[in-house]
């Protein structure tokens, strides 16, 4: 079967604030049989992992992560569209990562005006590698990185924010997460919670922008165990008692009605509920690192080339 | 620029710096007396010095296999420009799908969990223990013994320590200075069970020969020091070493 990168579908979550989503078909179960995924997938239907952005239109415009580079043509075409001829004034990347930030130059250039927010440090125990930034090409202080736009880059952390005039951002340290340039998102007006990489889960082909309570079957913690595994492997490895405690604190920080993950459908009621399915899929997750699971695996996977 | 690490594997190191320390940017190639596999393709900011030691190391010829470890910057940067270079070449990606999603549509996908061959040699590419993204593979190369592992095991360095193996730097590599890289790489260590993560290096190194463990961003070090340098690891990722 061709794997293609859908094209960016959208919908609006309240006035002026958009939902873009491009799905990528990983198959049907019958061509994923290693997993075991029959509780929440048909035999055939198929499995779709996503990539979301999310625009926000105030008096001013933010637009939160930019899909992917297949797409980098439609995302403008649909940010032209959504915008109806006004400029984009603020692109954000929660992370330097090729499916959250691969389009961001095809937006600056489409959007010369547009200031560029970038993650200023890590979002570690450490203040992250000052090359960093350097590495990515997103650094104020080396104009020559990207001469060709005239766009302004401005470093953000933890507790900044924007006022958009309608809606207001704020920027957070995240409380689960991969890259260590990784910056989550709050819209105070809305109470969204932006999780970028935390939260997402496969879905299945019929329900693609949908929002959880909206989906024709429950979200199974198998889907969420799934997406989890491969977004976050050191989740094998992973204190369960940890991850409780990081879930809590999410809750007592940031008790969001909506939450707006990268990778995922967009929960607009009892998020917790999906929180809740997190933190057990975490544990199976954990059990995977245990080491009779481990050693069995690693015994396997790196046998001589002689035994394979 | 580049050494011989082991017979047929060469590292090829820049170092850039940061805040006073120094941070290796590798690449590591690997040649027979037919074919060629280059381990990462580097950041754009040494491409000029990375093209010309590659022309070095393989008489202009350039490599036939690209074999990329992590599918962000400033790993796979160069490869348009390697095939400017040196026309089409087979490059493995990061991921298991979607290789247009991180910016290599003409890439092939990775193959884990099995032994593999590029240009003919064996390798077995695994979704590594310890990584930030998940875009990411380790890749072991049965011929060397040398296991390729992206960001996992890498370090800042001293000025004085550049292009040093970890059996050349005396004193061993500073313990600050694999606590600072971890601490600014991993934004996950305080939920990481490091006695469960432990006891996997620790199968992982049972099970293979490694003579060297080759970072992206550390020394690489010699099998002698692998095992005092896993527990420096697992050390660097406890969060209250670094807080107390």
């Amino acid at each position: 079967m061709a794997q293609t990168v859908s094209n960016p579908k959208y919908r609006e979550i309240k006035d002026g604030f958009y939902w873009t989503q491009e799905c990528l078909p990983l198959g049907t179960l019958s061509e994923l049989d290693r997993f075991d995924m029959s509780k929440w997938i048909g035999a055939d239907e198929e499995v779709h992992g996503c990539q979301n952005a999310y625009l926000l239109d105030g008096e001013q415009s933010l637009l939160f992560d930019t899909l992917t580079q297949p797409n980098g043509d439609q995302v403008v075409d649909l940010l032209d569209d959504l915008l109806d001829g006004d400029d984009l004034d603020y692109l954000v990347i929660s992370h330097p990562e090729a499916n959250h930030a691969g389009n961001t130059f095809t937006i600056l250039e489409a959007y010369p005006e547009a200031t560029l927010l970038v993650p200023g440090e890590a979002a570690g125990h450490g203040t992250g590698h000052g090359t960093e930034h350097e590495l990515y090409h997103i650094a104020t202080d080396t104009p020559e990185d990207v001469s060709e736009l005239a766009n302004e880059i401005r470093y953000i952390g933890d507790g900044d924010t924007v006022d958009l005039g309608g809606y207001t951002v704020e920027f957070h340290r995240p409380v689960v997460a991969d890259h260590s340039f990784t910056l989550w998102m709050t819209e105070h007006t809305t109470n969204t919670l932006f999780t970028v990489d935390w939260m997402g889960f496969l879905h299945q082909s019929s329900n693609c922008v949908s929002y959880v309570h909206e989906l024709d079957r429950e979200v199974t913690v198998e889907q969420v165990f799934r997406f989890h595994a491969l977004a976050f492997p050191w989740l094998r490895f992973s204190d369960v008692a940890a991850i409780e405690r990081g879930v809590a604190d999410v809750r007592e920080r940031f008790d969001p009605d909506i939450v707006a993950p990268a990778h995922g459908m967009v929960t607009t009621e009892n998020p917790g509920q999906y929180m809740d399915l997190f933190t057990e899929a975490a544990a199976y997750l954990s059990e995977e690192g245990e080491h009779e699971n481990m050693q069995s695996k690693l015994e396997y996977i790196l046998r001589p080339p002689t035994e394979a | 620029m580049a050494r011989e690490l082991v017979d047929d594997v060469h590292w090829i190191r820049n170092c850039h710096p940061d805040d006073g320390r120094h941070l290796h940017m590798s690449e590591y190639l690997l040649r027979d007396e037919t074919d060629t596999i280059l381990v990462d393709s580097g950041s754009s900011h040494y491409r000029e010095e990375i093209i010309s030691e590659v022309n070095r190391l393989t008489d202009g010829g350039g490599p036939d296999v690209v074999l990329l470890t992590h599918s962000t910057l400033p790993h796979t940067e160069n490869v348009p420009a390697f095939e400017d270079e040196w026309g089409e070449t087979e490059t493995i990606a990061a991921t298991g799908r979607f290789p247009e999603v991180v910016g290599l549509p003409d890439a092939e996908v990775r193959q884990l969990n099995q032994p593999v061959e590029f240009a003919g040699r064996p390798f077995t590419c695994i979704h590594p223990l310890l990584t930030d993204v998940t875009v990411s593979q380790w890749a072991y190369d049965h011929e060397s013994g040398v296991l390729f592992t992206a960001e996992a095991f890498g370090h800042y360095h001293d000025a004085e320590n550049c292009g040093q193996t970890s059996a050349e730097m005396e004193g061993g590599i500073p313990m600050e200075h694999i606590d600072d890289f971890y601490m600014d790489k991993l934004p996950f260590v305080d939920f990481l069970d490091r006695e469960k993560l432990g006891d996997a290096f620790e199968m992982l190194f049972d099970i293979l020969d490694v003579t060297y463990v080759a970072p992206i961003h550390g020394t690489p070090v010699a099998a002698e020091d692998i095992d005092d340098y896993v527990d420096d690891v697992m050390q660097a990722l406890d969060p209250q070493s670094v807080d107390s």
